[in-house]
């Protein structure tokens, strides 16, 4: 039957990254290279108090005694640091536009080719609130004063800096320090913008919170940061979105994301990320190191939901602290790699409050010449009596020239403890295949069919806006030239 | 020896002085022991910074000052006779401090074309069928314990059964240790291989005579030739004080079949490391394992199994009882090349806590390079079940008998994989003893 291995090639050969284009606006960009200079010109352009820019350079020198971490099952040429601009801003920066009209047109150009036109979002009677970052600044902000009303922040972390330091100096770093990792702390040295977003007591945010990421100059990093705050019973969902032109340069990426859940609030934080990932031969791509982590408190709840489908390479961890009593964490992933893409993905759900739950579901699907791994840990500690862990992975192989990797990481010291792991691998069954094409469905239909219902579980998770756009996604990153 | 000695230092000392005893040996065996001895001081002793040994600190190895083991002679039939399988009437071979123990051991009525003798006896009786297969299969580079096994070991167990041989009877192999109170060292080595088509079962238990801290360090190498089928039942009832290092080192053909049970029961701190490679079509591999701890003890068992060629399945099931302070670590993986198509493994890794101060790490892994694989791993780790203890005290018996016929079950599932009779009832009466007490 050639029909399968037909798809299979056509799976594996190339495609047509469909956001690949690159806006021509004039950047201001910081020269190439890191030293304590670029770390106080990055503070000084967002005209950050003394604290703040001694935090980034406390981080810059700490980074300096760090090592890359080698242990990711990836692999890349090394990285030259010096060779990477730390700072780029669309030159219209210095007074923020303040209403849609002061925008520059090309971006909100650039926008609706995403399929994100800022205007027509803001008539879409307030469900999705764009605070979106165009490399490094965030441009526009939409829905504020809707916002304001109910006393939540939305806002970009460099306004939070300056307008709500109290907030910022309590919670940034308390959950990622900026000792954490080589990337987060090269991240707290120069990050560049982010978003910001802090619900007081009790709010139910009535939208869900959105950004949408997106690298533009070329040869720069992109370094966010993402701060959220839920207070004491209050509610939120936020989605962020990643796509980005196509590039030849390898372009570096690390993000961060703190999510601090207080006493009985949950946070639902969901991401679908489509950066470029390099050609078929894996030239160009981005490299997305990302540390994403938020801490419970008592009853509270963090849920990680994640589409990853871009990237050259993927390593990334959204993970949970279960701090407080009979909190909760989840992680919904999907994660795809074709081409000569390769992801080091999972998470750790660390217990240490009492009756603490935590869930995990990974689905990988590996393709082309792509490596998926799942890598995730979960850490019961001795005062986490009664906690429980449901993991799932499952990987997924099309095509013989790629792999599927599975690293769980148990470590349980409580007898009170009930950790269940378990793993599948499987592939497309051609009889599967057979049945779709035997109802007059085409081998790319049937695959996406088959893709979809393997992803069943995490999609159901996204909300709605996302669903959709992720389960087209799955369709563009597996069938190639299909679309 | 002075205490200011640094670890490594110790072991190229303890080589000098046994290298006067060795004159004897042929060159290329002295070769190997000296690129063993170069290994070994070229890696240390691992430190946790290595993934492979992140759960399991071997400080307490390091920090131990060994002497070689001195040949002993003043152990009798009736010291050994408790750990021995007596329903088993087949060859018997006893190593007392890592040396063959003629008096002890019983070797008569071989198959012709057998062999089965220990090491020494056998370098010299036949060099070429060692100096073939030594260290064939080890991969010193990165194995520190078996680069120091290279260097060091004294004698061991070779088998070869010679191709469709059929071996009836079980082999029964005693590692004893009757250590003096200085801590002594022991690099049990063996060789087991199996010609086309050949069978046989291998019982090898390392007991000691006293609860003295020793080291026992020991690799084995298999060759599964076409069509072979060997039961390898590894039962280590160490002193608690002990440091057991064991390393397999499997090599299988197309169409054959090797399946070890790993029992352990004693050491303070164990590890040990199984790795197979399948590399014919259709052979296949099951490496089972129960360890049952207390007090302080550590155990960590690594697996690695690697599917080579086409149709394999292999099969992993590592379950193990926590009590007290004790922890235990289990590393599996299964990597499958991209030419193993029709791969069928399965990991599993369960482990029963007793106690809230025993702490369990898991990482059952697959590397998976092939796409028409069936390949699952399971980890569970928890308590025993609330309702079947309840269940069964509301059938008025006790919570302590409750208790130890869920355990019990919970073993059954290794035990009862055990196919020679007299082994799981000796098993089986071990744990019921250590739940006793």
């Amino acid at each position: 039957m050639p029909t399968t291995a037909e798809t299979i090639e056509q799976l594996s050969t190339g495609r047509d990254y469909k956001y690949g284009w690159s806006t021509d606006i004039e950047a201001e960009t910081a020269p190439p290279g890191l030293d304590e200079g670029i770390v106080r010109f990055i503070s000084g352009k967002k005209n950050e108090p003394e604290w703040m820019t001694e935090w980034r350079l406390k981080a810059y020198r700490h980074w300096l005694t760090m090592q890359e971490p080698v242990w990711p099952k990836v692999d890349y040429p090394p990285i030259d640091y010096q060779k990477v601009s730390y700072y780029s801003a669309p030159k219209k920066a210095g007074e923020g536009p303040r209403s849609l009209d002061e925008v520059d047109p090309k971006l909100l150009e650039t926008y609706e080719k995403l399929g994100i036109p800022l205007s027509e979002q803001k008539i879409l009677a307030g469900v999705v609130a764009v605070d979106a970052v165009f490399d490094s600044v965030s441009v526009a902000t939409t829905f504020k004063g809707k916002l304001n009303e109910l006393g939540i922040i939305f806002c970009s972390i460099s306004e939070a800096i300056r307008e709500h330091p109290e907030l910022v100096k309590k919670y940034l770093g308390s959950v990622v320090p900026y000792t954490d990792n080589y990337f987060a702390t090269l991240n707290s040295a120069v990050f560049s913008d982010g978003s910001f977003v802090y619900v007081p007591k009790g709010v139910r945010c009535p939208m869900e919170l959105s950004t949408y990421f997106r690298i533009n100059a070329e040869n720069t990093g992109q370094f966010e940061r993402t701060l959220i705050v839920a207070d004491e019973g209050s509610y939120v969902s936020y989605l962020e979105g990643c796509t980005a032109p196509m590039r030849d340069e390898n372009q570096l990426h690390a993000a961060v994301v703190e999510l601090v859940a207080l006493k009985g609030a949950e946070i639902k934080y969901s991401t679908v990320q489509n950066w470029y990932p390099g050609d078929e031969n894996g030239k160009g791509g981005i490299y997305n190191f990302v540390t994403k982590r938020g801490i419970c408190e008592e009853d509270a709840k963090i849920s990680w939901t994640q589409v990853e489908t871009g990237s050259a390479i993927t390593w990334k961890y959204p993970s949970c602290i279960l701090k407080g009593d009979n909190s909760i964490g989840e992680f919904y992933s999907v994660a795809v790699t074709n081409g000569a893409q390769q992801a080091d993905t999972g998470t750790k759900m660390v217990h240490i409050g009492k009756n603490t739950t935590s869930t995990i579901i990974s689905k990988g699907i590996s393709a082309g010449r792509g490596q998926n791994s799942y890598r995730g840990l979960v850490q019961v500690n001795k005062r986490a009596k009664n906690s429980r862990n449901y993991t799932q992975c499952d990987s997924m192989l099309i095509g013989n020239k790629c792999g599927a990797h599975t690293f769980p990481y148990i470590d349980v010291r409580n007898n009170s403890a009930q950790v269940e792991h378990e793993a599948t691998t499987t592939k497309i069954g051609e009889d599967q295949i057979f049945y779709c094409n035997q109802r007059g469905l085409s081998e790319e239909d049937a695959v996406s069919l088959i893709v979809n219902g393997f992803c069943k579980e995490v999609l159901a998770e996204l909300p709605m806006e996302f669903a959709v756009e992720a389960q087209k996604l799955l369709g563009i990153s597996l069938e190639g030239s299909v679309g | 020896m002075t205490t200011t000695m640094s670890p490594i230092d110790q072991y190229s000392d303890l080589f000098t002085r046994l290298a006067e005893q060795r004159t004897s040996d042929p060159k290329w065996l002295s070769g190997f022991r000296q690129a063993g001895l170069a290994t070994f001081q070229k890696l240390g002793f691992p430190t946790q910074d290595l993934e492979e040994w992140r759960f399991t600190s071997v400080r307490p190895v390091a920090e131990t000052a060994f002497s070689p083991a001195e040949p002993r002679h003043s152990v009798q039939a009736s010291d050994i006779e408790p750990f021995l399988h007596a329903e088993l009437t087949g060859p018997r071979l006893v190593f007392v401090n890592g040396r063959f123990d003629d008096g002890l051991s019983n070797v008569t009525d071989l198959p012709s074309g057998m062999t089965l003798g220990n090491l020494r006896t056998v370098i010299s009786s036949d060099e070429r069928f060692v100096s073939e297969r030594l260290g064939k299969l080890t991969n010193n580079e990165s194995a520190h314990f078996t680069a120091l096994n290279n260097a060091l070991f004294e004698d061991g167990l070779v088998l070869f059964v010679p191709s469709g041989t059929k071996v009836d009877q079980p082999i029964q192999v005693l590692f004893v240790t009757a250590s003096e109170a200085d801590p002594i060292l022991t690099n049990p080595r063996n060789i087991f291989v199996f010609g086309a088509g050949s069978e046989a079962h291998i019982v090898e238990t390392h007991v000691s005579l006293s609860e003295n801290v020793y080291l026992t360090n020991a690799v084995t190498e298999v060759w599964m030739g076409e069509r072979a089928r060997a039961d390898h039942y590894r039962i280590q009832r160490e002193s608690e004080s002990a440091f057991h290092f064991s390393t397999l080192r499997l090599y299988e053909e197309s169409n054959s079949h090797f399946r070890s049970h790993n029992v352990d029961f004693g050491g303070a701190i164990v590890r040990n490391d199984s790795w197979g490679k399948l590399d014919g079509d259709n052979c296949e591999a099951t490496i089972n394992g129960l360890y049952v701890l207390r007090g302080r003890q550590h155990i960590d068992n690594h697996m690695w199994m690697e599917h080579v060629k086409e149709n394999i399945p292999s099969h992993e099931l590592y379950k193990g009882v926590l009590d007290d302070h004790s922890s235990a670590v289990f590393a599996g993986r299964i990597y499958v090349h991209p030419e193993a198509q029709k791969t069928d493994a399965k990991q599993t890794n369960q482990t029963l806590l007793l106690s809230d101060d025993a702490r369990l790490n898991s990482m059952p892994q697959l590397e998976i390079y092939a796409d028409d694989v069936k390949c699952t791993h399971g980890a569970t780790v928890g308590q025993i079940d609330p309702v079947a203890l309840f269940y069964l005290m509301s059938r008025a018996i006790d919570k302590e008998t409750a208790r130890n016929v869920l355990i019990h079950a919970f073993a059954a599932d290794i035990t009862e994989r055990i196919r020679i009779d007299a082994v799981r009832k000796n098993i089986e009466r071990t744990l019921r003893d250590r739940l006793l007490t």
